[in-house]
């Protein structure tokens, strides 16, 4: 069963559409039941009462009846504030921004949680704060309301009603079940990463407001290249909390690489050269596809604009998102998600002209230092792979480990190291080939994504806890099934190069205090329950961090001094 | 000349600190005696309340009839506030002062006069309130949250303070570093200086800030509405219950991991507070002696960019022994360098109970501690043993 729900499409203050189109109806949930919250088995709205955190009455469904086809909630679309509508909002959110992720032509299967339970709790009203975050412990989203500073009369904010934050949190929910290795990352630019692809998705979720698009391209002449309306995160809630007329964050940008590792910023700022480079190049695909429409069709740029904003963003969607799976497991910097996503690109359009800007664009902002570093080798046969019983390296946790200890070289296993084998996952995705850019449809590839992963130790200054500390990382290898070649092999670029960006990171959390130590059994320690949530523990000299995506809310909620 | 004692009683989680200084007056040694604090925590067993009978007999013995020079109140929290007044009320035994120090912002006046502190004030108050609030919807929170939440009650602890102001009801001074302590000295020959608290304490609030900028505080809100007693606790039907079809599990576990959050900004208001502490220095005969009450890193920061850390002979370790108040790397070095500069012993003392507040005493910062002084615990008195006595000879 279909249902209808309303969902904002720009945040309800300071916007330029009419209140009227401020809220448009989305008709594409389709869940297995839906109950009074919104609860559905795989999402579920938990709204508590932010001053006694008291239960709120959820949502009313209401299932098809007479003429009306689709199920809905009980929800006045107009009344914004309501509980009922910031309940609705929230989870129709939440799902618009699974199903990207999950559709034919993206991951092409049902994303699983970074925890081990079908269902996310949803809080759309969680208390008084400037901020939001996913919390994999609790298995859950939290949206944080508050009073801007100075604001006028009664003004709130509630996060959960940006269409931006609601979207970026539920990326870092999405993933962290496929690339659950960042969640523990001590690598700065795997948790910028996660950031900047959650700011990424918020992205491509307004890419898919009609009413937006159609707004934002009609003002600009057809152009996102030099328009904030799509690049910049969070408006309200940046302005609100800065009181300086600007959002969040604004992925139009020429931010770079510090030379020295050690010298990176704060993860949320450190995301700004991901996510700009990036963005740089969704700007170029629509800049394509407006031209290349334009002399197709003998329309206008502008009219076209249109079209070509679904084209490329469509492009975008799979450049982008298709690379998690490519994703090595363990510590990752830029340049390995960067490796990934072209690697992903290049093994289903080998032709592509649109790639050179991109890798031209990594290279400027420091994310590779040639554009050497960003070749991958992709399509090839491997004899190895060929004699492989694929079906049995799925099955078989056995077959699955002796493969991977006969072919140790192909994998990058280190001799000394005992590695293991994480669940195989088979997918099955939607491709264009050749001619995606008209659109035309192949068949789809089945690829096997095959991950091992294994510890490493390297040196750390004592006065952080120990003086060797364990990092975890790993090889990808994916698998054509179908005609049982390779069609990437991954592994880390530069960990050992990493290493001083790790221990400026690691110096930071200790010295804002925020790494509670555990004991050695992994359980919590008794006498300090008040934790950041950031976990570390010795053993044997060797010290281990857990939970360093806790400092992933959307805002930065630490001091520095 | 007889030594200078520096008594520390053993009152569970708490300080009751008692400091005799001998000086001569006319030919003739006489001594000036100066507490500082007498509490201990709430509803636990490192906050029983027995222990202050013998203790206040003691002091009481100590001064032989006559009053305190100086009773010294660091910073308002029940586990060094609450000894005299429950001493005066429950087992009828009080004591006077010639004089009390309190903590500057303790002055009933203070908060008109500071706008930015009474800013943050109001909004820790509403940050305790609403966490109360929360926290009331645990069926079984956890009882070191219960004793945090004690510890920083607005209500119970002004009543104690009202009380410090009657032991020396025309001498009560609120004391910060920038005042001047010439007609206050209590003793001729020793030498009190204060290192902390700063005049403004708005700056303690610290990493409390941004939620406190979150909180939904009115210009004009009033201190006293701020203060004023929580709402009941509500009954259990209120209680907070997954709705049909959520995963129950996770659903309280949800409501556990929220109150873990909770009360992670009780510390921080419990931080706020313990860095507003008088942060006390004796110098007498060339011997250094510092009580810093529960002055956390904030507050230690704040010192030594001030350049007033020195090395010091005794040490009376702050907040009973956690993490947050040991002073940073660089600073106890400068406070307890290796080896001591003088030759002269140096002696520690942490004044502490177990399974009472969250990470406190913390070993390995004790034992940080241990590596640069003589450090006792109140722990290990044998069962019985009333005090620790530290003694500094004049030569």
């Amino acid at each position: 069963m279909k249902v209808r729900v309303p969902l904002m499409i720009m945040d309800p203050a300071g916007s330029q559409l009419g209140i009227d189109r401020l809220v448009e109806d989305w008709t594409g949930i389709e869940e297995d039941h839906y109950l009074d919250g919104p609860v559905t088995p795989r999402v579920a709205v938990v709204d508590l009462d932010p001053d006694t955190e008291r239960n709120v009455p959820g949502a009313t469904f209401r299932p098809p009846a007479g003429d009306r086809k689709l199920g809905a909630y009980a929800v006045d679309r107009k009344d914004f504030y309501s509980p009922n509508f910031i309940q609705v909002n929230a989870f129709g959110s939440v799902l618009r921004t699974m199903y990207m992720f999950e559709e034919p032509d993206t991951l092409g299967r049902k994303v699983d949680w970074g925890f081990d339970a079908p269902q996310l709790l949803v809080v759309p009203r969680a208390g008084w704060w400037a901020n939001a975050f996913y919390e994999r412990r609790s298995h859950s989203l939290q949206f944080f309301s508050f009073r801007p500073e100075g604001g006028a009369g009664d003004r709130v904010v509630h996060t959960s009603l940006s269409r931006d934050i609601v979207a970026h949190e539920t990326a870092h929910s999405l993933i962290d079940g496929i690339a659950r290795d960042l969640y523990d990352a001590l690598d700065p630019q795997s948790l910028a990463l996660h950031e900047g692809l959650a700011d990424l998705t918020a992205v491509l979720i307004a890419f898919r407001s009609h009413t937006l698009c159609e707004a934002v391209l009609d003002k600009t002449g057809g152009s996102i290249e030099h328009s904030k309306a799509f690049s910049s995160i969070g408006d309200e809630f940046g302005d609100a909390l800065n009181q300086s007329g600007h959002p969040l964050r604004d992925l139009l940008n020429d931010s770079t690489l510090p030379p020295d590792p050690a010298d990176e910023p704060e993860e949320h700022e450190l995301s700004l050269v991901l996510s700009g480079a990036l963005y740089d190049f969704m700007c170029h695909l629509h800049a394509g596809a407006r031209q290349r429409l334009a002399e197709e069709t003998g329309k206008s740029e502008l009219e076209v604009s249109g079209k070509a904003l679904f084209e490329a963003s469509e492009r975008f969607k799979r450049l982008i998102l298709r690379g998690l799976d490519y994703l090595t497991p363990g510590e990752v910097a830029f340049i390995d998600y960067a490796r990934a996503i072209l690697a992903a690109d290049q093994a289903s359009h080998p032709a592509d002209e649109d790639r050179a800007h991109l890798i031209e664009e990594l290279v400027r902002r420091g994310i590779a230092r040639s554009p050497a570093e960003l070749e991958v080798q992709t399509d090839f046969p491997s004899p190895a792979v060929a004699a492989a019983d694929l079906q049995g390296l799925v099955d078989s946790d056995w077959v699955a480990y002796t493969f991977a200890d006969k072919n140790r070289d192909l994998l990058s296993i280190p001799n000394y190291a005992e590695f293991e084998v994480l669940p195989r996952r088979v997918v099955t995705k939607q491709y264009y080939l050749d001619d995606y850019r008209r659109t035309k449809r192949t068949t789809p590839v089945t690829e096997l994504l095959f991950k091992v992963r294994w510890s490493e130790t390297e040196e750390n200054p004592p006065e952080l806890g120990a003086a060797t500390r364990r990092i975890q990382t790993g090889t990808t290898l994916v698998i054509d099934w179908d005609k049982k070649v390779v069609r990437a092999c991954l592994k880390p670029w530069d960990l050992k190069g990493r290493a001083p960006a790790r221990t400026a990171m690691l110096r930071r959390l200790m010295t804002n205090g925020l790494v509670s130590f555990t004991s050695p059994a992994g359980a919590e320690a008794k006498s300090q329950p008040f934790g950041s949530g950031i976990d570390a523990v010795v053993t044997d000299g060797i010290l281990r961090v857990h939970n360093t995506a806790r400092l992933l809310h959307i805002a930065r909620s630490v001091d520095d001094d | 000349m007889t030594d200078l004692l520096v008594r520390t009683y053993q009152v569970r989680f708490g300080d009751a600190i008692l400091i005799v200084v001998p000086e001569t007056v006319d030919g003739r040694e006489v001594k000036r005696r100066i507490l500082i604090d007498v509490g201990n925590a709430f509803k636990t067993e490192g906050g029983a309340d027995e222990v202050f009978g013998p203790v206040v007999d003691d002091i009481a013995a100590m001064l032989d009839g006559e009053p305190l020079d100086l009773y010294v109140m660091t910073h308002e929290h029940m586990d060094h506030v609450q000894g005299l007044l429950y001493a005066s009320q429950k087992l009828g035994k009080s004591l006077t002062a010639r004089q009390t120090w309190l903590t500057g912002s303790s002055d009933p006046g203070y908060y008109a006069s500071h706008a930015e502190a009474r800013k943050q004030k109001i909004a820790a108050l509403a940050a305790f309130r609403a966490v109360r609030s929360a926290l009331a919807a645990v069926p079984a929170r956890s009882a070191l949250a219960d004793a945090v939440l004690a510890n920083n009650d607005p209500m119970s602890t002004s009543d104690c303070v009202d009380y410090l102001r009657t032991l020396a009801p025309h001498a009560t001074h609120y004391v910060n570093r920038e005042m001047p302590l010439g007609g206050l000295q209590p003793s001729t020959a020793a030498s009190i200086s204060l290192w902390a608290p700063e005049e403004n304490v708005a700056d303690y609030y610290g990493r409390f800030k941004k939620l406190a900028a979150d909180l939904r505080i009115a210009d004009d809100a009033r201190l006293e509405d701020a203060a004023a007693p929580s709402d009941e606790p509500p009954d259990d039907s209120d209680l907070p219950r997954p709705l049909v079809g959520v995963d129950a599990g996770a659903f309280y576990n949800l409501l556990d991991m929220r109150h873990s959050s909770q009360a992670s900004t009780l510390l921080q208001i419990d931080q706020a507070a313990n860095n507003t502490s008088v942060v006390l220095c004796l110098e007498w005969h060339g011997w250094r002696l510092l009580f810093p009450g529960d002055a956390e890193q904030r507050s230690w920061k704040t010192m030594d960019k001030l350049g007033l850390v020195k090395p010091v002979h005794f040490l009376k370790v702050s907040h009973h022994g956690s993490k947050t108040g040991l002073p940073p790397n660089d600073i106890l070095a400068k406070l307890l360098p290796l080896p001591a500069p003088d030759g002269r012993p140096r002696r520690a003392v942490v004044s502490t109970f177990h399974d009472t507040y969250p990470g406190v005493p913390d070993p390995p910062t004790l034992k940080r501690i241990a590596e640069r002084t003589d450090l006792t615990s109140t722990m290990d008195l044998p069962p019985g043993q009333l005090y620790v006595d530290f003694t500094f000879p004049s030569r």
